[in-house]
């Protein structure tokens, strides 16, 4: 059974709703278990904010609701970790609980460079899976 | 009809992207591109036997697929380009790629330093990109 690593994003649901649909379309249930990770920044000296706190509720998590309903058949752990570099964690994460793919999307949200999945490519060691966000492709010229 | 593009430079570290098709891929419903792109020639600076070298080497790792991939429906393109990056997602956009897999970094030695084609490839690319370690 093969071990999924979703990264999850803690701010856009329809990042993760692309996310989970892509699980739906590419891999059945038995042949998967997957780990739901999502990073929230703590930059000491500055306090998580309340935003954030609202992510963290334990008993709900729900920055996980979009990826549970839609992956209801598959075995899914979800995890929230509190840490001051979000790529280092994950890819700490999924050294540890020997996960064979890394899948995120793509953000590109402004444009910017991403050094988000470099980092997991070049320090993982795992196959990384990034999904295009939609207008990635014509977004190319700009940037 | 899966359609899988394979983006190759020649280098055996590209040509492990083989093995990873083999093992996640039918061969009855899966088409792979394999491609390969020279941005020799338009980098100015290759006299004719430098030229000659590449396209060598070029036709030498295309031929290494056939051994890996002979159970696939295989289509091979060699273009030339400016961009191999660019090249890559614009072969890939035209063609209609459900997926491109390729290797972080070809070149021996930078361990470290994710290769900037794959860097590239995974932000502008329309389709699912698979980078292997």
């Amino acid at each position: 059974m093969k071990k999924l690593l979703l990264v999850v994003d803690k701010s856009k649901a329809e990042f993760n709703q692309f996310l989970a649909e892509f699980i739906v379309n590419n891999y059945l249930p038995e042949e998967v278990e997957i780990e739901a990770v999502t990073v929230i920044n703590d930059h000491y000296p500055y306090t998580i904010t309340s935003v954030d706190k609202k992510i963290i509720t334990k008993d709900k998590m729900p920055v996980f609701n979009k990826i549970s309903s839609i992956l209801n058949k598959y075995k899914v752990n979800k995890h929230i970790f509190i840490d001051t570099d979000n790529a280092q964690r994950i890819v700490q994460f999924a050294k540890d609980n020997a996960v064979d793919t890394i899948i995120l999307t793509n953000p590109n949200k402004y444009n910017l460079p991403n050094f988000f999945v470099p980092y997991l490519v070049n320090h993982s060691g795992i196959k990384v899976l990034v999904l295009p966000y939609k207008s990635n492709y014509g977004n190319k010229k700009s940037a | 009809m899966k359609k899988i593009l394979l983006p190759i430079d020649g280098t055996n570290k590209s040509l492990e992207s083989c093995k990873y098709i083999v093992e996640n891929f039918n061969t009855d419903n899966t088409k792979i591109y394999v491609l390969n792109v020279n941005e020799d020639f338009y980098h100015g600076f290759s006299n004719t036997g430098e030229s000659e070298k590449a396209n060598k080497n070029v036709l030498k790792a295309i031929d290494n697929t056939d051994n890996e991939l002979k159970n696939f429906d295989v289509e091979k393109t060699v273009v030339t380009s400016k961009s191999a990056k660019e090249e890559i997602v614009s072969f890939a956009f035209e063609n209609n790629i459900d997926t491109i897999v390729m290797a972080r970094a070809t070149k021996e030695g930078i361990k470290k330093i994710s290769g900037s084609v794959s860097k590239y490839v995974s932000k502008f690319a329309h389709c699912p990109v698979i980078i292997l370690p």
